[in-house]
Formats: structure tokens, sequence, C-alpha cells
């Protein structure tokens, strides 16, 4: 196989993605080992960028019984050369077909990366449709956010590993190891599988639906539990993190090191999925973060560091890491980063420390534009702390910052969406701000339409029509369009509607993921691959509506499709949130104040754990 | 500060990784290595390595040269051994030199390359024997080059230095660099070779060469010669 990659190389543009033999990359003999292909639905560039591979690579090649390959979608141009010299969809490192591995995992990042999953599986000559496959396929499974409702695939997919996945991988591959010695079938296997705490087989559960399309039942089958909850580890430890880990020879999206300091976020914002389903916080020390970045740089090259985790800026014992940080490998020519700062001037501060000398972009997140709706989103920045981050920002010597808004947050009202052009102004202009600098900053505006997510307290809520969203963008655009100081960028909104789909939708969804995929949808994610026309041909040619999962506001009775899956948190809890929101009345971080009862530190066998007290 | 040529070689499926990568994979190397590079000095600093000839995508060598500053006076061979350790298989440290601080960039200095070419088997060796002899009785001889301007007449006589048929191979020392430059690709053309043979054929780049009193000689060896006479 390896002799035939390499003779269609020199035809494709970025031979480098496909070459396998990056530094730390791991090589292995696959005679009797449990063999995995760890999948990521997208390009070279952004899969090599997603920490989480890089920790589930590292986790299972430790194994003397197991070898983990990666397995990414090759782009346009050498997937039309695999398809034209008839070469199958290879993993990376050994150039083996990845039909002949025995589990193939994909990571469920984004929505509009599902069809790249079939596309994937396509190429690898393994039958899309989980129950036409046999003892000689591989078993198919996935993970990651977006498992948290994985039933638009669940026709595809053998299992399911909910939650964090550092101690249950070792599990999963245990039991392949057992069933494969003990010669058992994809059935018994898959039985097997579902006895693991997190693990989740579609195929074993029974859905019904009411004459509205609602879900009437779900009902468990084979023995399977009623209801499956994500795992999650006590503690991140240390040896968890790949101190070794893969270093492309080409440019990457993330071409740095990335740490992550902490997992977990209890700011508690509205909106978010990832705050509310890796809870509960979980910090490592900064003593232990010193040591796994300098044995990290050591062993990769890098020249910079990225302190990752969903809210850098609440680590708890951020000055000290910082300074000593910068202090022990500075000297060395290794930059800092940080990744999301906080819209409030204890950030701006800190990232005038850290980017000394180099001004890399700054951008702040306000989410919505009025005091209002931030209340209703519980993002908990007032405009007081927004302007003097921008003030600190152009002391420090910036000249221009981003701003990240939402369009279409329950409640949103026209005042709202003025309020994102009035705080665009005040950016802009010093004087608006009480600053006595005379320049006036570039801003630019960035909306993206917001998609209510699975385990949100607006799970419940329709997504604003397509009709909506554009008119909204066209307001924004005519009133920032006279500022010269502003750009305004936004995403299109057809492909938030497609998200929202599919964020939200059942196991029916499988057909028309199936149609579109006929129909040639693939990097959805990619705007010159993306073609709303094809999907609403697949929508129509499977008679369903869309607009039956993205649009319609369901009531707190109803049976959502991901009601038997868990992150560990309370239905109710999320009810009363989305109450409180309506009632425009903010909950604290539950770290500062007390504890809402959320559900995590109560059901999962895990603490908040605090590098300081 | 101390100024160093590292000579190496690089195989296989690195030959798909660009030069402007590998440039970025030698500032890994070297951090990997502990080794203490200079920076350039002014608002965004860079370190101080340059490679002496872009080798194309597709092509492998033995004689690559890595131009680096260190902060620190080290022993040539001591920065040899922490490169090597460092190093991806693939990649094979050969050679070094200290080259006096005040010497011209490497870059501008390289004239020629020596290449071996290894051609399919259906290449038809002998019309290739008769080509290359015509070609070194004509006093010139034109081809029409490809360049981002459009296509160019050019006069390869005084490019090819030399050009001989072993077997299946080519061995050919060729212009490169800023002031005359021939790709093996144009000479693989001009011999006759169809677009199939072209792309089936290997070819590997052997030694770089500067000029020195009208003759050739690769870079270590002038810093040598440079030292004998002090």
């Amino acid at each position: 196989m390896r002799e035939q990659i390499e003779r269609v190389l020199p035809r494709v543009e970025k031979p480098a993605r496909y070459l396998g033999n990056e530094w730390n990359a791991v090589h292995k003999d696959h005679d009797g080992l449990v063999t995995i292909g760890l999948a990521f639905p997208d390009v070279y560039e952004v899969a090599m960028s997603h920490l989480g591979l890089q920790i589930l690579y590292h986790i299972a090649n430790k194994r003397m019984d197991a070898v983990a390959e990666r397995v990414f979608a090759p782009w346009i141009d050498m997937e039309a050369e695999m398809r034209r010299a008839g070469l199958p969809l290879f993993a990376l490192e050994s150039g083996k077909p990845v039909r002949d591995f025995d589990l193939l995992g994909f990571t469920l990042q984004y929505e509009m990366s599902y069809t790249n999953i079939l596309n994937m599986l396509e190429l690898a000559g393994i039958p899309l449709l989980a129950s036409e496959r046999t003892a000689e396929h591989p078993l198919v499974m996935a993970g990651g956010p977006c498992a948290y409702n994985p039933e638009p695939l669940a026709d595809f997919l053998d299992f399911v590993v909910l939650g964090e996945a550092e101690e249950s991988l070792e599990e999963v591959i245990q039991v392949c190891k057992g069933c494969k010695a003990a010669g058992a079938s994809r059935k018994e296997t898959l039985e097997a599988l579902s006895r693991i705490a997190g693990v989740y087989v579609p195929a074993f559960y029974q859905v019904a639906y009411q004459d509205d399309g609602c879900i009437a039942a779900v009902e468990a089958t084979q023995g399977a539990p009623a209801s499956v909850r994500k795992r999650v580890v006590d503690f991140l430890k240390p040896e968890y993190y790949p101190t070794s880990p893969v270093v492309p020879y080409m440019g990457t999206v993330h071409d740095r090191l990335m740490l992550e300091i902490f997992r977990g976020c209890t700011r508690g914002c509205r909106f978010c999925q990832a705050g509310m389903i890796y809870r509960p916080v979980r910090e490592r020390t900064r003593e232990e973060l010193l040591g796994l970045a300098q044995e990290a740089l050591k062993a990769s090259g890098h020249n910079e560091v990225s302190l990752m985790s969903l809210s850098t800026m609440d680590y708890s014992d951020l000055e000290n890491l910082l300074g000593e940080l910068l202090d022990k490998i500075g000297c060395e020519g290794v930059s800092v980063s940080l990744p999301s700062l906080r819209a409030d001037s204890f950030s701006v501060e800190l990232a005038k420390q850290v980017h000394a000398g180099k001004r890399s972009g700054l951008t702040l997140a306000p989410e919505a534009g009025s005091q209002r709706l931030r209340d209703v989103i519980n993002k908990q920045v007032t405009e007081d702390d927004f302007l003097a981050a921008i003030n600190g920002a152009q002391e420090a010597g910036w000249q221009s910052v981003k701003l990240y808004f939402m369009i279409g947050l329950p409640t949103e009202n026209w005042d709202d969406i003025e309020g994102i052009y009035d705080l665009a102004r005040k950016a802009v202009w010093p004087r608006a701000r009480g600053s006595n600098e005379k320049k006036a900053m570039k801003v630019t505006v960035s909306t993206s339409s917001f998609v209510p997510k699975p385990w949100t307290p607006f799970q419940w809520d329709p997504q604003d029509s397509m009709h909506d969203l554009e008119k909204k963008q066209r307001h924004l655009r005519d009133l920032l369009y006279r500022e010269r100081n502003i750009t305004y960028k936004y995403h299109d909104a057809d492909l938030s509607f497609l998200e929202a789909v599919f964020a939200r939708g059942d196991r029916r969804l499988g057909t028309v993921l199936l149609r579109a995929h006929e129909l040639g949808c693939k990097f959805d994610g990619w705007s010159e691959h993306f073609s709303y026309g094809r999907w609403m041909q697949a929508f129509a040619d499977c008679e369903t509506d869309p607009t039956f999962y993205a649009n319609r506001e369901r009531s707190r009775a109803e049976i959502m499709p991901w009601d038997h899956l868990s992150p560990g948190l309370e239905k109710d809890f999320l009810w009363k949130e989305r109450e409180l929101a309506l009632a425009g009345a903010i909950t604290p971080d539950c770290r500062l104040d007390h504890c809402p009862v959320c559900g995590a530190c109560q059901h999962l066998p895990a603490q908040t754990r605090l590098a300081k007290e | 500060m101390r100024k160093y040529w590292l000579k190496y070689a690089k195989n296989g499926l690195l030959r798909f990784v660009g030069h402007l990568d590998i440039l970025h994979t030698w500032e890994r190397i070297l951090r990997r290595a502990r080794l203490p590079v200079s920076y350039s000095q002014g608002f965004s600093p860079h370190p101080l390595l340059s490679l002496a000839a872009p080798l194309p995508v597709g092509q492998t060598s033995e004689a690559e040269y890595l131009e680096l500053v260190l902060d620190q006076d080290m022993d040539a061979s001591q920065v040899l051994g922490l490169v090597a350790a460092a190093l991806p298989p693939e990649l094979s440290a050969l050679d070094i030199e200290v080259v006096p601080e005040r010497t011209k960039a490497l870059t501008g200095m390289i004239r020629f390359a020596d290449y071996l070419i290894t051609l399919p088997v259906d290449a038809d060796q002998q019309a290739l024997q008769q080509r290359i002899e015509g070609f070194q009785q004509a006093e010139s001889e034109f081809i029409e080059i490809e360049r981002k301007r459009g296509i160019k007449q050019v006069d390869i006589k005084p490019l090819v230095k030399d050009l001989r048929l072993d077997g299946n191979q080519i061995y050919a020392c060729l212009a490169t660099g800023g002031e005359g430059n021939l790709r093996p690709g144009d000479l693989l053309r001009f011999l006759g070779l169809s677009e199939e043979q072209q792309n089936s054929s290997t070819v590997r780049r052997m030694e770089l060469y500067l000029e020195q009193e009208g003759e050739l000689i690769d870079p270590l060896g002038m810093c040598r010669r440079n030292l004998e006479r002090g």
C-alpha cells in the first residue's frame, strides 16, 4: 500500500498531509495487537490541531497490546487520486487500509462534518450502515462533544463513548482484546462493550414516535442500560497528557504546544454546550503544568505554548503560572499564548504581559449587544468591564480589536441588535469610553447565528428562522457600513440552520445524511464545498422537514432524542436556568457563590478541583 | 556568536516536505537539541537559520546545507552530535564546519549542483546517449523554459557543466541559484523524455558548489581550504 500511496503523492497539492512519519509518530508492528484507527473527519491541518486526538493516541499507544494510528479525511484532490488508483482509506502511520483495523473511532466535534464520516467509511470500503457490517469489518465508534446527541448518526455507529475517554478507551481495548481472543461475534462484542459505563450502543435502543413527530418512548433492549451517563476522570493525571506530541512537518491551524490547564467551566453561560457538558472544573496544579510544559517542549521543539481550557482567564493560579512559565521557558525563545480573553481589564493586563513585544490580534467576546441580553445568556460581563478592557488594550499599544457576538439569541429584539452597533462605536472612539487616547481603534465585528444545543438551558428554544437571521444581519450591516473604522463579518445563516437541525436531530435524520452523502455533500464546514441547495434536495427527497428540528419550540414534557444519555446534569436544573434566563436573572459562577445543583458534582465521580483555593 | 555550515541528507518520504516546512523543521530540531540559536534583532526576531538552496518537492538529497548562528562558541563536532540526536530518521547530519562570521550568506554563493537522476526502465538509453553526445559537441543549445513570467528561450549550454549517462542513470552538474538555473526536469525534457518518464524518474541532489578562483568547490571544502591558508 505504501508504494501505491507514494505513487499518487506527487500529484496532490499538499503531500505532507499523508506521510505519517512526523516526529513522535508511533510505528508498531500490528501483529497480535488491538488495532485502532483514530479518525478525525476533516483535513490534516484541522485534525492535527486537536488536542483530544493526541491524548487518545498517546494513551492507546502506551499500551503493549494496542496500536493507534491516525486516519484523516483526504482533501478533495487526494480523494480523487485515491479513487482513480483504487486506493482505500488508509491509516497514516502504516499506510494499511483502515477496513482491516479492529476499531475505527471518529471524533464528533462539529455537526457539519457528519457527511465526511460517511464519505470516509465509503472510501474505506466499510458498509455505511452498522447493520450491514460483519465480522470482517471494524467496529465503528464515536465520541466528542456532539456525541451527547449522536442520534442523527445512530444508523452508522456501532457504539458511542460518552464523556472523557482517558479511562474508558482502555476498557474498550480490554474488552475488544478479550472478545477477539474468545472469537466472540460482533453482537456479543457489542453486548460486552455496552456493559462498560459510558458506552452507548444505538442499535440496542428502540425509538417510538407520536403522530406529531415527537418521540413517544425510547426503550433499551439486549440488557443495555436505560440511561447512559458520561465518563469523567476525577482529576487530570499527568500521565494522561501527551508529553511527546506528534509534530507536523507542515503548518497547521494551531502550530504550537497545547497545554490543557484545566477541564470544565462553571461560568454557566446559558448558550454554551461546552460549559455544561464538561463539568466539573478540574485544574492542574501550577507545578505540574510547568513540568509538563518543559517536558513537552523538549520532546517537540515547539516555540509556543498555548494555555488551553474553556476559559483560561479563570484558572485560579493564572498570574503565578504565567510568571513562572515566562521565567522558565521565555529565555529559550519560547512564547506563551492565551487563546481566549475575558472582556475585562484584568485579561488585557495579562495579555499585555504575555505578548510583550509581539502584538497579535486581540479578540473579545461580549456575545450580546445589551446588558439585558447578556443577563439572559448569563454572560457576566458588564459594559464597564468591556470598555475598560478596550481602554487598557489601546494604552498597551493595540490598534485593532475583534469583537464576537451572537445574533438570534432567545428574547433578542432590535434594541439588542442596535446595542452591538453602539458597543462597536464605543470601542472605536476613545472619548465614548472616557479615555484620553486620540486615535480611533479599528474594530472588526463578527457575528455568528445562535444554534440551540442539547444539554443547555436553551435546548427547548427554537432557532430564529433563516429569514429573521438574515434580516438582522442586513440591519447590522446597514448600520455598521457607515463606520469606516468598523468591518463587519458574519457567518452564513444557512449553515447555522443545518447545524441546528443536526445538533438536536433524532435518528430519522440518518436517511437524510445518507441522501446528502449520495448527492455529494462533504467538507460542509468549508464554504467552497458547502451547497445549501444539495442539502435542501436531500431533505425534500426524504420528505423530512428540517424546521421541525431547528425552529420549533419544544415543550417541557417532550422527550428529547438525547434524554437517555447524560452528561450528569439535572434536566430540572437546565429548565430552571431557562426560566431565570427569560426573567433576565443571572446565576453566579458556582465556585464563587452557592451551588445551583446542576447535578455534575452530585452524580459524577469527580469534584471541583482548583489549583489554588 | 559563531556561524556554522552543516551538511545533511534529506531522504525518503521527506522529499514531499517543502523548503519552508524543512526550515521550520530545523528550528524545532535545534530547539530539541537545546542549541542556543541566535535571533535577528528588530521588531519580529527570527532565528538566524537559512538553507543554501531550496530543494524542490519530490527530490531527495545527500548534500543539503544549513547555515546557522549560535550565541555561544561551541565546538563544531559537539553541535553535530547534539543535532544528530534530535533528527527524524529521514534527515541525517553528515558534516559541519565553523565559518568566519564575516563570510557572505551561503544562499547567495551557490552556483552549481550535482544530480543523480535514475530513469524509468522504458527510457531509450541509446537515443539518450546520442542526444548527450550531440549536446556536448554543440556551440549552444536553446530550449524553451517556462518561468513565472512566461516561456523564455534559454541557452542551456553554459548551464550544464557535466552530463553523462551510465546505464539507466544520468549524472549531471547543472547551474543553480540566482545567476543561472537549470532544473533537472527541463534537462530531461530536452533529452527527449516523455512527461510520464520525467515523472517516474527520481532525482537526487548529490552536491552543491560555490565558485572560487574559477573552479567549483563544495561549501565545506572551501571552509577547509580557507582554514589551511589561514
